[in-house]
């Protein structure tokens, strides 16, 4: 007599290997959600890409991202808690560590020679740092160009004193040189550059000062949201990756977002830009001559602030530990 | 495969294991020893050179520093030897293939620092105002704490390498314990299936070899190993061979004896019947010669030896022919006879015969049948047939035909007697065999006659059935050469 199989015979074993393929099944990655604020500024390209090349995405990161006008607003709006990070500049960053913020930064993403400067009104006959003195000059506060005005007035033997500051934001000051309220302008790119050339405005810089823009914010809130900030820099580091592979990415990048900017001006940006992720003493040593010089000016509150500190590189070592040269360790770390 | 290679096969494949183990250790061992010391040696180079440099920096430093400038050749020495120091570091992570990212940028952010610094550091000497003195301060003081960060940029990327370097120094010494583990693995795993193996091919076989052939002396034989093509397999066939020939042989010998047993038996047996009556009539006739007897009394009784001793004579050559047979030494005189008139002289030659046992013979003959035979053996058969028909007819006729066919003569001797017995019918052709309660004889008579037949080519055949006779025909070839016939 031929023996009936029962059907859980029959379809046994396959329902068991697809069940068992269903247990070794990877549990899906969550998606996570983080907020971002930068300047539109060159500095900014890494963020750019990762965003065109949907890397924030490919690490189930859904980046809200949102638009200031300098890094020190973003850093403010991250110090309020509306952000996880900002993308800012030392000057803003120093100056909130002074006044006792937690703040920290997790990379530098742009390093920079050049970029910043003094756009001059091409009627006045200054031709070098020594011929400032008594001259009007717009400054936007609290911001880096700040600086580096005061080293290129160094540089040609003056002091903030030995000029007349103009203060605005930059659309204020680049129309006040237009209209020859005042006979410099201390910019930054892009407003620099479009300020600046061939029957406009001349160009002073610095060779001295180097911008670096960084991703920084507060340390509860890093700390608080591990998880989703190591998963922005992984996207950060692999949009380093790709345009080190394909430095054309970096000009496709760019040039949607700043067409102000011709050929030629954004030749000198690319040129005079270093797009590397990293930590090193060089930003140690470049926040610790910002503090000395904030505090120099009278600007800094009396406590003192350990520069190495505001640094926390244990993400990014984990993720990338050839672009942490620091020699050595903060003392507050991550936990 | 051989027995030798099954032997040696794993003994070169462990050494050859055992060999490429310790090559592969030393060449590891000896290429982490050479990169870790070269590695080394460079980075602490380097680490010096960078110490060297940031304290000529930090001299200097202090120097310039100190406002009043009493030793300007001393400081600039000192800038001088420091940038001599640069240029050396620079030339030495250029040759080390420094690698990037990190190491790329420091070091060409360290080559375009050189000029600007050594520059600053001179306008700074060589300032004569406050104001120049200022600017040329500033200006040294910023490229001075760069390059300060730079080399510890330079100091902290360079003890990386370190760190990175025994990190894979000790990720290749895990490998290595690795693989060593593996091998050694291997090298167990090898050993214990060579073991296995050369026990289940060489020595269980060699065990089973042994038993098998102790069972040869008990009488059983020895078991092939199937499927084995080496030594011993072969060994084992020819063992077994040679076992099942000599239990053959043994049977053989065993039957032989026991036949010629038999044999000597029998034959003593039948001799005896005619030599005791042949002892007796003699006794008879000399008992009688000495009381005078008649002729005719004399006549009977040395007609009664001649029969005895004829007896005899047919008794002896019997067994002659059957020891011709068993030795293939039954030679035939052939000749081209005829047959028809062979039957009819042996039939006529035996009427008295058949007439004893009151048998009617019917005789069939096609005319002028020939055939080559040797004529005295086919007598002899047919002699046998009509002998053996005459003990059994019991009375009844008997029947002798002979003819012919294209293919063969056939000559038959048919009785009408109670037929063979079945147990006996297997049996029949086979020497001594002899029915149950039958006459007196050596039970040659068949044996010989179909002996005779084969040798000539043909072959004889028994049809027989309770109580409807017997019939034995002989199918002979037939003749070569109808030509010079002799008749029987």
């Amino acid at each position: 007599m031929q023996r009936l199989r029962s059907p859980l015979g029959t379809f046994g074993p396959g329902l068991g290997l697809v069940l068992l393929l269903a247990g070794c099944t990877p549990a899906p990655v969550e998606e996570l959600t983080y907020r971002v604020g930068y300047p539109d500024l060159p500095g900014t390209l890494l963020l750019y890409v990762a965003k065109d090349a949907q890397l924030f995405a490919a690490e189930h990161l859904q980046v809200e991202a949102k638009v200031f006008p300098t890094g020190r607003e973003a850093l403010e709006a991250a110090i309020a808690g509306e952000l996880d990070a900002a993308v800012v500049y030392s000057t803003p960053l120093v100056l909130a560590a002074m006044r006792g913020e937690d703040v920290v930064v997790l990379t530098t993403l742009n390093r920079a020679e050049g970029l910043t400067g003094l756009a001059i009104q091409p009627a006045t006959n200054i031709r070098t740092a020594a011929d400032l003195r008594g001259r009007r000059i717009g400054i936007s506060p609290g911001t880096s160009s700040q600086l580096a005005l005061d080293v290129l007035l160094a540089e040609g033997g003056l002091e903030p004193r030995d000029i007349r500051p103009v203060l605005g934001q930059p659309r204020e000051l680049m129309a006040a040189l237009a209209t020859g309220e005042v006979d410099a302008a201390s910019l930054w790119v892009p407003n620099l550059l479009v300020a600046t050339g061939p029957g406009k405005a001349r160009l002073l810089v610095s060779e001295l000062y180097t911008e670096m823009s960084m991703l920084a914010g507060m340390r509860p809130r890093i700390e608080a949201r591990r998880t989703e900030t190591r998963r922005f820099l992984r996207a950060l580091l692999r949009a380093e990756a790709m345009i080190q592979r394909r430095p054309q990415l970096v000009e496709s990048a760019l040039r949607p977002r700043f067409p102000m900017l011709d050929h030629e001006q954004l030749q000198t940006v690319i040129s005079h830009s270093r797009y590397q992720l990293g930590l090193s003493n060089l930003l140690i040593s470049a926040l610790r001559q910002e503090g000395a010089w904030l505090e120099g000016r009278g600007e800094a509150r009396a406590e003192r602030v350990r520069f190495s500190d505001l640094v926390a590189p244990t993400m990014l070592e984990e993720l990338a530990p050839e672009s942490v040269t620091l020699l050595s360790a903060p003392e507050r770390a991550l936990r | 495969m051989s027995l030798a290679r099954k032997l040696v096969a794993p003994q070169v494949f462990i050494l050859v294991l055992i060999s490429a183990l310790a090559a592969t250790l030393i060449l590891v061992a000896r290429s982490e020893r050479q990169q870790l010391e070269e590695t080394t040696r460079r980075l602490q180079q380097t680490g010096l050179r960078i110490q060297r440099l940031a304290q000529l920096f930090t001299d200097t430093e202090r120097q310039l520093l100190s406002e009043v400038v009493t030793r300007q050749d001393l400081v600039t020495r000192g800038i001088k030897a420091s940038n001599e120091e640069i240029d050396l570091l620079l030339d030495e992570l250029s040759r080390s293939e420094w690698n990037p990212p990190g190491g790329t940028t420091l070091l060409q952010d360290l080559r375009r620092l050189r000029r600007p610094l050594v520059e600053a550091q001179q306008a700074l000497l060589d300032s004569r105002s406050q104001v120049e003195g200022r600017s040329a301060f500033v200006r040294w003081w910023f490229l001075d704490q760069r390059a300060n960060a730079l080399l510890a940029d330079l100091s902290a990327d360079n003890l990386k390498r370190v760190d990175r370097i025994l990190s894979q120094v000790a990720v290749n010494r895990r490998r290595s314990d690795l693989l060593l583990l593996t091998l050694t693995l291997l090298c167990a795993l090898t050993v214990a299936g060579t073991t296995v193996y050369v026990f289940r091919g060489v020595i269980a076989p060699l065990v089973r070899l042994t038993a098998a052939s102790r069972a040869v002396e008990e009488g059983g034989t020895v078991p092939m190993l199937p499927g084995r093509r080496d030594e011993l397999g072969a060994l084992s066939r020819v063992l077994a061979r040679t076992t099942e020939r000599l239990v053959a042989t043994n049977a053989e010998l065993q039957e032989a004896l026991t036949a010629r047993e038999h044999f000597i038996s029998i034959a003593a047996h039948e001799l005896r019947t005619p030599l005791t009556s042949l002892s007796l009539q003699l006794s008879l006739l000399q008992r009688r010669l000495e009381q005078g007897a008649d002729r005719g009394t004399l006549e009977r009784n040395t007609d009664a030896l001649a029969r005895q001793a004829q007896r005899l004579m047919q008794l002896v050559g019997e067994l002659l022919d059957v020891t011709r047979i068993q030795r293939g030494r039954l030679d035939l005189h052939r000749e081209t006879v005829r047959l028809d008139g062979l039957v009819q002289e042996v039939c006529a030659r035996c009427a008295p015969l058949l007439d004893a046992g009151r048998n009617r013979l019917t005789l069939e003959v096609e005319p002028e049948v020939v055939c080559d035979v040797d004529p005295s053996r086919l007598d002899q058969v047919l002699v046998n047939l009509l002998g053996n028909a005459t003990r059994h007819a019991q009375g009844a006729p008997i029947e002798v035909r002979l003819w012919t066919t294209p293919a063969e003569t056939c000559l038959s001797v048919r009785d009408g007697g109670p037929g063979i017995p079945e147990a006996v019918r297997s049996r029949l052709f086979e020497p001594f065999a002899r029915a149950p309660g039958a006459a007196p004889g050596l039970g040659l008579g068949l044996y010989i006659s179909r002996e005779i037949v084969e040798a000539h080519g043909g072959r004889i055949e028994v049809k027989t059935a309770r109580g409807e006779g017997t019939a034995f025909t002989v199918h002979l070839p037939p003749a070569r050469s109808p030509v010079s016939v002799a008749t029987g």
